[in-house]
């Protein structure tokens, strides 16, 4: 009997819930349809105008208006996502120097947004109105049987006939509805293929020269900062000592003492910098004896195990190394691991455009990582994402965690 | 004593020709790339070779691999290996013939002329001279084998100097403990490491090349 009871009870939440998004549909439809209409036919006036003015007025209206027009496009995309759950990303190329008119008029998109700007009047009115027009429909209808049946009219029958389908088709029908418009809007707004590659390249090639550009600045700090300095007190050191070495030769050689020690330093820090741009053991053995070095020096007995023969390209090498040393670093101050594994190895699976060079580090510790925390990672998979590659990460809780590294050859 | 010097820095060549000249030592050639290095040590055969681990052509690590293959075909020459980054790595390579005289320093440690000599001295005679870097980086880890775990901290202190290259004078000159506290607590050691008296080969050396081995 609970169990009956607790059914029906679910079934008029239910029916709650539907009647709810119904009328939700419905007040949605209302805002997208006097949308399209009031929005686009003025824009789309505006544009066909500033274009077909061009020659007189020098294309000097398109900027505003192309403008407008992706205002209203953004606004459309995000009311997608956040009513129907589609998502549609930007699609507009950078600018990257161009004129801002052959930019704006060269980019696919601008004519796309046309495209759909023309066709949502009429879908954007038609989807938009309908499911209000279903719970109107209904509602007249089925509230007209009353009135009908007492002034015993004999039409009460098509009242009940006309309204009842419209209002138990209204709660299925309708958020159905608006989300057809946002499908729509996504299969105009969206980028194309072409253009989401641009744009992810643009991004990743955007990252990754901000991170150059800070790793330039960190080193010059660096040089600055520390060998400079040092070195110029070297030079000072040894001026005094010229000076002083016929009348005070123990000052003299105290001075000369000091500036062998402000070398020394000037070299250690030049060596912890040259070991941050690129490894000795890289640059002289190559990556397969650079990992076994990073082992060697790990608190944790570290298994390397590498079939590359022959060098990778420089720069996917080092972005490698690094990623691998920073994946390995993770797991000794965070994972709690008794031991690790890094391997290496070829995998030349370009069909399916998998990574050709393949690093998996593994460790036994408590696993629950996230890339979502921390900087070291999410910076490796933006040097990564330079080359095309990828960092992969798989830690469930209580472990094993694996990161995994792909570089394609090419 | 005579030294094959191997370094492709003019400046740095001509600074150590002097130094070691100066010293007492007689340079028997003084060559630029890893191929002559070889042809001289093997065409000389000094007391003591002197070599830069990255020399043309290739500037990777031909000074190493020079010296390594010179005492492959003739065991146990003497050679001090000089860098501008250590890595304990190729320490362990440089060590494991255990045929001992074997020395690997940071070139800056060649401003401090007493103890480079020292150490010079020390490789031509048979012994070894890890840089103190490559020291503080094997003790930065924790202990990995048991044989080493079980020493103590001031018997620790005592291999890491013997890895260095100090004789038992040096080290106890520098623990400020007298020589024969050094020598029992190197004889300890060896028990510990499972190093026999009846052992063959260097002890002092396969002590070292316990502790890289394992640290």
């Amino acid at each position: 009997m609970a169990g009956l009871s607790e059914a029906v009870g679910g079934g008029a939440d239910a029916w709650r819930a539907r009647g709810a998004a119904t009328a939700l549909a419905a007040g949605r439809g209302l805002v997208l349809a006097p949308v399209s209409l009031l929005a686009g036919i003025p824009l789309l006036v505006a544009a066909a105008l500033a274009l077909g003015l061009m020659p007189i007025t020098g294309g000097l209206l398109v900027p505003p208006v192309i403008g407008a027009v992706r205002g209203l496009a953004n606004w459309e995309r995000g009311i997608a996502r956040r009513w129907s759950g589609v998502e549609i990303e930007s699609p507009y190329l950078p600018r990257a120097g161009r004129g801002r008119l052959r930019w704006l008029l060269g980019d696919p998109a601008t004519w796309r947004d046309l495209l759909w700007l023309a066709t949502n009047i009429p879908i954007g009115m038609a989807l938009g109105l309908l499911p209000v027009t279903l719970v109107g429909w209904g509602a007249v209808g089925v509230g007209s049987v009353p009135g009908l049946a007492l002034s015993s009219d004999p039409f009460w029958p098509f009242g009940l006939g006309f309204g009842l389908p419209a209002l138990v088709l209204a709660p299925f029908v309708g958020p159905s509805l608006v989300r057809a418009q946002a499908l729509w809007a996504r299969a105009l707004l969206a980028p194309t293929d072409v253009g989401e590659r641009i744009s992810t390249l643009t991004v990743t090639r955007e990252r990754v020269s901000d991170d150059a550009e800070s790793e330039m600045r960190r080193i010059e700090r660096d040089l600055h900062d520390g060998a400079q300095a040092r070195l110029a007190a070297v030079g000072l050191s040894l001026g005094m000592a010229e000076d002083l070495v016929r009348d005070n030769p123990d000052e003299a050689i105290a001075l000369l003492a000091e500036a062998r020690e402000h070398s020394g330093a000037a070299l250690a820090e030049l060596r912890s910098l040259v070991r941050g741009i690129l490894p000795p053991v890289l640059a002289e053995r190559g990556l397969g004896d650079a990992l076994r070095a990073l082992a060697y020096a790990s608190p944790i007995p570290v298994e390397v195990r590498s079939d590359l023969t022959e060098r990778l390209p420089a720069p996917r090498e080092s972005a490698l190394y690094f990623g691998i040393a920073e994946a390995l670093a993770n797991v000794l101050k965070h994972s709690g691991a008794a031991r690790a594994r890094i391997d290496v190895f070829r995998r030349d699976d370009r069909v399916v455009g998998e990574g050709c060079v393949v690093a998996e580090v593994w460790d036994d510790g408590t696993g629950g990582a996230d890339l979502s925390r921390g900087d070291g990672l999410a910076g490796v998979r933006r040097r990564l994402a330079a080359f095309d590659g990828r960092l992969t990460l798989d830690s469930p809780v209580g472990g094993p965690t694996t990161v995994t590294l792909e570089v394609p050859c090419e | 004593m005579r030294v094959v010097l191997a370094e492709d820095q003019a400046l740095l060549r001509d600074g150590l020709v002097r130094l070691l000249t100066a010293h007492g030592f007689e340079v028997a050639a003084a060559v630029e790339t890893g191929p002559d290095l070889l042809e001289a040590l093997l065409a000389e055969r000094p007391d003591v070779a002197v070599a830069d681990i990255r020399l043309p052509p290739t500037f990777k690590n031909e000074g190493l691999a020079a010296a390594l293959e010179a005492r492959r075909q003739v065991p146990g020459l003497p050679v001090l290996i000089l860098s501008q980054h250590v890595e304990p790595l190729y320490a362990r390579e440089l060590l494991s013939d255990s045929a001992g005289a074997i020395g690997y320093l940071l070139k800056d440690r060649v401003s401090n002329v007493r103890s480079f000599v020292d150490a010079l001295r020390t490789v031509a005679g048979g012994g070894t001279a890890m840089d103190p870097e490559v020291i503080a980086q094997m003790l930065a880890r924790r202990s990995r084998d048991e044989r080493l775990g079980s020493l103590t901290p001031r018997e620790r202190e005592v291999l890491a100097a013997m890895a260095e290259g100090h004789a038992n004078a040096g080290i106890a000159a520098r623990l400020v403990i007298t020589e024969k506290a050094v020598s029992n607590h190197i004889n300890t050691i060896f028990a510990k490491l499972g190093l026999l008296p009846d052992l063959d080969g260097n002890r002092r050396v396969l002590a070292v090349l316990a502790f890289l081995d394992a640290a």
